[in-house]
C-alpha cells in the first residue's frame, strides 16, 4: 500500500514539469524600455570605451567587436565580454571564420615603432590573448561566405596592391594581376564566385573604379569608373538588382560635417551610376551592408541634410525602404566596418552614443550604462522587412 | 536473516514515505498562479541612509585641466550617526586602453543622522595621454570623461554617484 502510495506522489509530484516557464536572462546593463533608438533596439554591449566593427558568430549567439584597439568577444545574451588581444593590439576590424571557433583581426600596431601598415591575425577563441599573423601588408579584407577562408588586399608597393586568398590552414594564394592603384574596399558576393573591388588609380586623374573578380577566371572586369571628383566609401555591395555604392566628393577631414554622400546602383550589365532607386534624392547615405543572400541592404544614412542619422533597410528588388531605427539624439557611426548582419539576417549591429553636450550624472557605475559611451545595439529586422526568412 | 530482511524493507519504506511526502508538499507549490520574476520594487518612500550629491552646475563648468574644484555633499538620511566614511574619487577617461586612472579619497569622521557635509576635491582632469606617444588613433572620437565617487561606511553601507563629462 505504502509502495503505491509513494509511486502516485512521484507521478503526481512530476506531472508538472512541463508548466516550468524559462526565466529570460538577465538584461545587460541598464534597462530603459527605449534607448535612443527606437522601441525593439537593445544593446549587446555596456559601459566605456570605444566599440566597433561589431561581428556576430555563425551561430548568432555570440559576437565580437573592437574596444579601443583590443578585440572582445562575448554570448549576446551575457554581459561579460573576453578579450581576446592584448590591450594595445591597434585592432582595426574583426570578423568571425565560418567555423565559428575563430577570428580574423585586421590590425595595426599602435606605437610609432610598429609596421604602419596593417596585418592580419588569427586568433582561437581561448584566454591566451595569443595572435597568428598571416599576412602583412593588408589593406582590406572580406571574409568568403561558405569557407574558413579570407580575401585580404595587400600592398605590393607604393602605388600597387593585390588580391590573396588566406585558406583554412594559413596558406596564402595570390589572385588576378597586380592592380595600379590603391585597393580600398572589397566584398564578396554572396556565392562566393566573385569579388567586387574599390580601387583608388594613382595615374594624374586619380578617379575610383569599380571592378569585379572572377575568382573562377582568375581576372578583373573594369564595372566602372567615377567621376575625378568622387570617391567610394566603403565597400560596394553586390545584389541580384546591381551593385549598391556610396560615394561622394572627397573632404579633408572625415570630423567636418558630412557632406552629401549619394547612395548609387549599377544596374546589371550597365556602367552608368544612377541613384538607388526608393532611396529618395535628398537621402545622404553614409555606410552599407547586404545581407547573407544579398537581396537586402542595411544601410545608414540621413533622410535629408539636417535630419538625424538612422539605420534603413532598402529592399532593392522592390524598391521598398523602411527606418528600421528611430534616432533622435544618437551618434550613430557611419563606417562599413561598424554595420554587420547577423547570419540568419534577422537582426543587424549598429552602434551609437547619445549626443551630450553637459554632464549627466547617474547612481550607478558607469560599467552598467550603455547609451553615454559607444555601444553595440541589436537591432530586428525580420519584421520590418516585411518577411519572415524562416 | 529475517530480522534483516524486515530491517531493509522498513528502511526503504521510510525512504519512500518520506520522498512522497516531499513531493506532495513540492506539488502544492505548483498550484499557486504563476507569476514573473521582476526585481522587486524599492518601496515609494524609502530613501538610502547614504546620499551623494554633485552639483551639475559644477560639473558643468569643469575644464579639461588641473586644479579643478569639485564639491561633493555627503548626506546621512539614517538614524544613526556614521564614523569613518571613505569616500573615493575616481576620474578615468571613456577610453579604456587609456592606462591613467586618477584616485581622490577623503574621510568623514563623523556625520549625525539627518545632517550633510560638504567636501572639496581638487581633481586633474588634464589628458591622462603622454603628449609623445598618443594612445588615441587620430580618426578616433573625443573620448568623455567619467568622474565616479563612491562613499563607503565600515558597516558597509555605501552610496555611488558616476558623472559623465563632454570633456
Amino acid at each position: 500500500m505504502l509502495t503505491l502510495f509513494a509511486i502516485a506522489t512521484l507521478v503526481v509530484g512530476c506531472a508538472h514539469l512541463d508548466e516550468i516557464t524559462p526565466i529570460s536572462p538577465s538584461p545587460v546593463g541598464q534597462r530603459p524600455t527605449d534607448f535612443g533608438l527606437g522601441p525593439g533596439v537593445r544593446p549587446l554591449s555596456s559601459g566605456p570605451g570605444d566599440k566597433g566593427s561589431p561581428g556576430w558568430s555563425p551561430s548568432g549567439e555570440r559576437l565580437a567587436f573592437v574596444v579601443d584597439g583590443y578585440v572582445v568577444e562575448k554570448r549576446t545574451n551575457e554581459s561579460k565580454a573576453r578579450r581576446q588581444t592584448t590591450q594595445d593590439f591597434g585592432a582595426k576590424r574583426v570578423a568571425w571564420m565560418t567555423s565559428g571557433e575563430r577570428l580574423t583581426i585586421l590590425a595595426q600596431g599602435s606605437s610609432p615603432s610598429d609596421d604602419p601598415l596593417q596585418s592580419v591575425y588569427r586568433a582561437d577563441l581561448d584566454d591566451s590573448l595569443s595572435v597568428n599573423k598571416l599576412a602583412s601588408e593588408v589593406v582590406a579584407m572580406s571574409p568568403i561566405t561558405g569557407g574558413d577562408g579570407l580575401l585580404v588586399a595587400s600592398q605590393t608597393s607604393p602605388s600597387s596592391s593585390q588580391l590573396a586568398v588566406i585558406g583554412p590552414n594559413g596558406s596564402i594564394r595570390a589572385y588576378g594581376d597586380v592592380i595600379e592603384g590603391d585597393i580600398t574596399a572589397i566584398s564578396v558576393v554572396p556565392d562566393g564566385d566573385r569579388a567586387i573591388v574599390a580601387v583608388r588609380r594613382l595615374d594624374p586623374e586619380q578617379n575610383f573604379e569599380i571592378l569585379s573578380f572572377s575568382f573562377a577566371e582568375n581576372r578583373f572586369r573594369t564595372v566602372t569608373s567615377l567621376r575625378q571628383d568622387l570617391q567610394i566609401f566603403g565597400a560596394p555591395q553586390w545584389t541580384e538588382n546591381g551593385i549598391y555604392y556610396v560615394a561622394g566628393e572627397e573632404t579633408v577631414s572625415s570630423k567636418e560635417v558630412s557632406p552629401d554622400y549619394n547612395l548609387y546602383r549599377l544596374a546589371p550589365g550597365s556602367n552608368r551610376p544612377d541613384l538607388a532607386p526608393g532611396v529618395g534624392e535628398d537621402f545622404v547615405a553614409s555606410s552599407l551592408k547586404r545581407n547573407s543572400k544579398g537581396d537586402l541592404l542595411a544601410v545608414v544614412g540621413r533622410r535629408n541634410s539636417s535630419s538625424p542619422a538612422n539605420l534603413y533597410v532598402l529592399n532593392p528588388d522592390v524598391g521598398e525602404f523602411v527606418a528600421a531605427t528611430t534616432n533622435e539624439n544618437m551618434e550613430i557611426k557611419t563606417e562599413a566596418k561598424d554595420l554587420a548582419w547577423s547570419s540568419d539576417d534577422r537582426r543587424v549591429a549598429i552602434v551609437a552614443r547619445t549626443m551630450i553636450s553637459e554632464p549627466r550624472v547617474y547612481d550607478v557605475q558607469a560599467d552598467t550604462l550603455v547609451s553615454d559611451f559607444y555601444n553595440v545595439y541589436e537591432v530586428p529586422i525580420d519584421k520590418i522587412a516585411g518577411e519572415d526568412p524562416s | 536473516m529475517r530480522g534483516i530482511v524486515i530491517w531493509g524493507f522498513g528502511s526503504a519504506m521510510a525512504f519512500l514515505v518520506t520522498a512522497g511526502a516531499f513531493l506532495v508538499l513540492a506539488n502544492l507549490s505548483n498550484s499557486l498562479p504563476a507569476r514573473s520574476v521582476d526585481p522587486k520594487p524599492a518601496p515609494p518612500n524609502s530613501t538610502p541612509p547614504l546620499g551623494l550629491e554633485l552639483s551639475e552646475a559644477r560639473l558643468e563648468e569643469l575644464e579639461k585641466s588641473s586644479g579643478q574644484i569639485l564639491p561633493l555633499t555627503v548626506k546621512n538620511a539614517g538614524e544613526s550617526t556614521f564614523s569613518d566614511i571613505s569616500l573615493t574619487m575616481r576620474v578615468t577617461s571613456e577610453d579604456t586602453a587609456q592606462p591613467g586612472v586618477r584616485y581622490y579619497r577623503a574621510t568623514i569622521k563623523n556625520l549625525a543622522a539627518g545632517r550633510s557635509k560638504t567636501v572639496q576635491f581638487k581633481l586633474d582632469l588634464s589628458s591622462t595621454e603622454s603628449s609623445e606617444e598618443p594612445q588615441t588613433p587620430p580618426d578616433a572620437p573625443e573620448p568623455r570623461t567619467i568622474l565616479e565617487v563612491q562613499a563607503v561606511t565600515p558597516e558597509g553601507i555605501s552610496a555611488i554617484k558616476t558623472a559623465v563629462l563632454p570633456l
